[in-house]
């Protein structure tokens, strides 16, 4: 598997103005949808075990999640109803009793947004066009292609179209699938957060799907 | 590896002059204080815990992320500095009676023939778990007509049971 250096995303100006420090982090791979393998999934149950109550309770005065929880609130948000992607999965986590495996590359980020807080999204590299950014939606764009972005809405995009919504809805047109061959892993930067809890984000998305290709790989080499 | 890269910092130079620079520092100033609010609203969401009955939620201005104007910058702080007033007052009001009735609970100890049949639970005294002091007679009803009153401490929850299953069931 091959990994890129990490690039800055594209922001827009007046998001950049009102929002200093926001950044968007991307790093590029090649890696293919697939199979969680029980070690990661041995993983997953470790970590879940290691979220109570207590824990997601205690998370909102941890300075990542916090920091993420502001800059919900100065976008408009209340971080208690339109959860945080760290703050959603650990409620989530607390509901279900346990974190499901959806398969790779969602439970790596699953595993890296709980560990680190930092929210990321991971798309279909080949989909995305020039300039992979954050940026308000223009008038007519959708995620989905179903319901309309109200215009403004500040969403993961390209030059051409959103790629994914703030709370990691991914549009199905660059979502990964079974023909992807590289992926764009994309960490959300808020003010104050650390370069190095971004990095430990990214790295743990790359690992982990670096690991899930070499297990593949060594099971096919043994049953050809 | 990955290259460590640099992100733009705080004091990057602004790229576009939207808003006027009146208003720029209008809304620095704002968005500092929905931080220092937002602060203040976690510290008192833990300090509350295991409390329940409190309201946390603060209305948000919009639907979905975007950038706020002015007004609605304003209408986020005050709605923050609303709830952080009234959950501290809240709070405040819960601990004074929780103090009353840890003391209460010291003057059970004490006298407990002059508190008879009074009980304070864990959560009357804002703490998790179920345990509770309660002022019962010794030897039951010989206790109650010679006056010989004790706290009885029950230290923890009932214990889990299977669903679906009961004694009577078997």
């Amino acid at each position: 598997m091959t990994r890129r250096s990490a690039e800055l995303g594209h922001i827009d100006p007046q998001l950049a103005d009102e929002f200093p420090g926001l950044a968007l982090i991307c790093l590029r791979l090649d890696a293919r949808k697939g199979r969680t393998p029980a070690p990661i999934k041995r993983r997953m149950r470790e970590l879940a075990g290691r979220i109570s109550g207590a824990t997601v309770v205690q998370a909102r005065q941890d300075e990542v999640p916090w920091a993420y929880r502001v800059l919900w609130r100065r976008l408009g948000l209340d971080p208690d109803s339109d959860r945080t992607p760290v703050e959603r999965l650990m409620v989530e986590r607390l509901e279900h009793g346990g974190i499901p495996s959806h398969g790779m590359p969602n439970d790596a980020i699953v595993l890296a947004t709980l560990e680190t807080g930092i929210p990321v999204v991971v798309v279909d590299a080949s989909k995305v066009g020039e300039r992979p950014g954050l940026r308000p939606a223009r008038s007519g764009e959708s995620v989905d292609n179903d319901t309309p972005l109200r215009p403004g809405e500040v969403v993961y995009a390209d030059d051409d179209r959103p790629l994914a919504r703030l709370t990691g809805e991914v549009a199905p047109v660059c979502a990964v699938d079974g023909d992807t061959t590289e992926m764009l892993v994309c960490a959300l930067a808020a003010a104050s957060v650390s370069q190095m809890a971004i990095d430990e984000a990214l790295w743990m998305v790359a690992d982990l799907l670096e690991a899930t290709g070499r297990l593949e790989e060594s099971t096919r080499e043994d049953n050809p | 590896m990955i290259e460590v890269i640099e992100r733009p910092s705080a004091t990057a130079t602004p790229v576009r002059p939207s808003p006027s620079p009146d208003e720029r520092a209008a809304r620095r100033t704002l968005q500092a204080q929905i931080e220092h609010l937002e602060r203040d609203l976690a510290e008192l969401f833990c300090a509350a815990w295991p409390r329940q009955g409190f309201e946390w939620g603060v209305e948000a201005p919009r639907q979905s992320p975007r950038i706020l104007n002015l007004g609605e910058i304003e209408q986020v702080r005050d709605a923050l500095a609303h709830r952080v007033g009234q959950a501290q007052r809240e709070l405040d009001a819960r601990k004074r009676v929780e103090d009353a009735k840890r003391r209460l609970i010291d003057d059970m100890l004490k006298d407990p023939a002059s508190h008879r049949w009074l009980r304070v639970s864990h959560e009357d005294i804002g703490e998790p778990g179920c345990k509770h002091w309660h002022v019962v007679p010794r030897f039951g009803f010989i206790g109650m007509f010679a006056n010989w009153w004790r706290v009885k401490i029950s230290s923890g929850c009932p214990l889990p049971k299977a669903a679906g299953h009961s004694p009577a069931a078997e």
